[in-house]
């Protein structure tokens, strides 16, 4: 189980002191599918960032029980834009200690992006580098993900891959997924965190908790 | 149990910092053309060229052609190290922004990597020109190694924590290197590489003696030339004293790094 207890973080800007997130607690079981939802800016990558421990909290603690968290799976972090897709996925099995050729043919097969895998990734769209660090990370094998809007980049051939990956092999997994796809997010999680303005609410009833969001929180952007 | 702990920690970060070198050279030097051989070219063409400038252009420093191509060899085999690390650690951070998401990594990794890197490469270059110029006939063997090999340390050692100090301060506020821009061409003097130091007037000596690029400078020429040549100003004491102090600074800057990307 991971636990996340009590986190805050502020960010300092030009105005003050942004409070982004405010005492945000909730537990990660084992096979749990925690979405995150929120406007942009609300916080989920930070969120995210913190879970993984590449963000250090104002205040608060993340405790992991003999779960192992991947890093923050988006089209941000992870890889090294200078690099080819084949050399990442050199770095990243030496990082995580694994055999390279078994994590690269698993990549190749999966990421389905051809020759563009030899080339560096600044030159990939955001698309062909969702997917390649999408299946890096599942290459990697964690127990728990951490998923920050890669699905909706993918196609709808990577975004049935994914869904066949994801429910049917990787299913002794947890996963913390930040979306905007409220679709996916109620056929996925089990468990949704709400984030609006540095609160929170926590809500176990994901198709409840989709329409609060569509109609309480987005709303308020619309008017 | 802690011991181990400890350990297993220090295991981590160097097979982390294998990562990152081999990484470093890939990107810097890429898989096309000459590839990484340009680590070596790349410094040994700047030494050429400023030789054959040099020899040219030395009409006042009484030396004679060879000492003219050796004191060149060096002075800037010195300096070398010192604009690298001043440079490319200021600038370390930003391109391995994004391998910091993996938790492994951590920003001393990054610079303890990149100062390898640059101690490495300008050694293996100053070595590599040396012996060519060696058996050109061009230099002739050190009078005394072990005081180059010493001056040689003690480059690494100070360049290493005077480029970490400058890229932490920088990190905290970017306004470090648009002053150290300027500041480094102010200082190009203090560094002791356009001459002896005995060749300086006396107001200026004195100044220079409580330089540590000079006093590395001095030493280096020193262990090249022999004590008889000229009179050498360094004091391996000042040195010492100085790098454990700038140690202690750049570790706990190095340390105190925050990086905050959302």
């Amino acid at each position: 189980m991971i636990q996340i207890k009590n986190i805050s973080k502020a960010f300092k800007t030009r105005f003050g002191f942004h409070q982004t997130l405010k005492n945000i607690s909730f537990d990660v079981h084992p096979l749990d599918r925690v979405g995150i939802l929120g406007k942009n800016g609300a916080g989920k990558s930070t969120l995210i960032n913190i879970i993984s421990g590449h963000l250090k909290p104002d205040s608060g603690i993340i405790k992991s029980a003999n779960m192992t968290i991947s890093w923050p799976v988006g089209l941000v972090g992870g890889l090294h834009h200078r690099l080819t897709g084949k050399d990442n996925i050199r770095l990243i099995s030496y990082l995580y200690d694994k055999d390279f050729s078994e994590v690269f043919s698993y990549v190749e097969n999966f990421a389905e992006i051809g020759n563009y895998i030899n080339e560096p990734v600044q030159t990939y769209s955001s698309g062909m580098r969702g997917r390649l660090v999408f299946a890096l990370s599942l290459a990697i094998d964690f127990d728990c993900y951490l998923i920050d809007e890669i699905m909706a980049t993918g196609d709808a051939r990577f975004k049935e891959k994914c869904q066949m990956e994801l429910f049917d092999k990787k299913i002794k997994k947890s996963f913390v997924v930040a979306s905007h796809d409220a679709n996916f997010m109620e056929n996925f999680c089990n468990k949704l965190i709400i984030l609006d303005d540095g609160d929170y609410i926590e809500v176990e009833n994901v198709k409840q908790g989709i329409n609060f969001y569509l109609n309480n929180i987005l709303k308020t952007v619309d008017s | 149990m802690k011991n181990q702990s400890t350990f297993s920690g220090l295991k981590t970060q160097i097979e982390v910092m294998k990562v990152l070198i081999s990484r470093e050279v890939l990107t810097q030097y890429g898989r096309n053309g000459l590839g990484f051989l340009w680590l070596f070219l790349e410094p040994m063409s700047f030494f050429i060229g400023i030789s054959i400038i040099w020899s040219l252009l030395d009409r006042g420093s009484h030396l004679k052609q060879n000492d003219v191509i050796a004191f060149i060899v060096c002075g800037y085999g010195i300096i070398m190290l010192y604009r690298h690390c001043t440079a490319k650690l200021m600038n370390a951070i930003e391109p391995n922004r994004t391998l910091l998401f993996h938790k492994m990594v951590t920003v001393p990794d990054i610079f303890y990597s990149r100062v390898i890197i640059e101690c490495l490469s300008c050694f293996a270059s100053f070595f590599f020109t040396f012996i060519v110029f060696y058996l050109l006939g061009l230099v002739h063997l050190p009078e005394n190694p072990n005081l180059m090999l010493l001056a040689w340390i003690f480059n690494c050692w100070f360049c290493a924590c005077f480029g970490i100090i400058l890229a932490a301060l920088n990190q905290k506020n970017d306004i470090v290197e648009k002053i150290w821009h300027p500041l480094s061409y102010f200082m190009i003097p203090l560094l002791g590489v356009f001459g002896f130091v005995s060749w300086t007037p006396y107001k200026f000596r004195v100044v220079l003696e409580w330089s540590p690029m000079a006093n590395i400078e001095e030493m280096f020429r020193a262990g090249y030339f022999g004590t008889d040549f000229t009179h050498f100003y360094f004091n391996w004491k000042f040195l010492l004293l100085l790098c454990i102090l700038m140690t202690w600074a750049a570790n706990s800057l190095l340390y105190n790094i925050k990086i905050d990307s959302n």
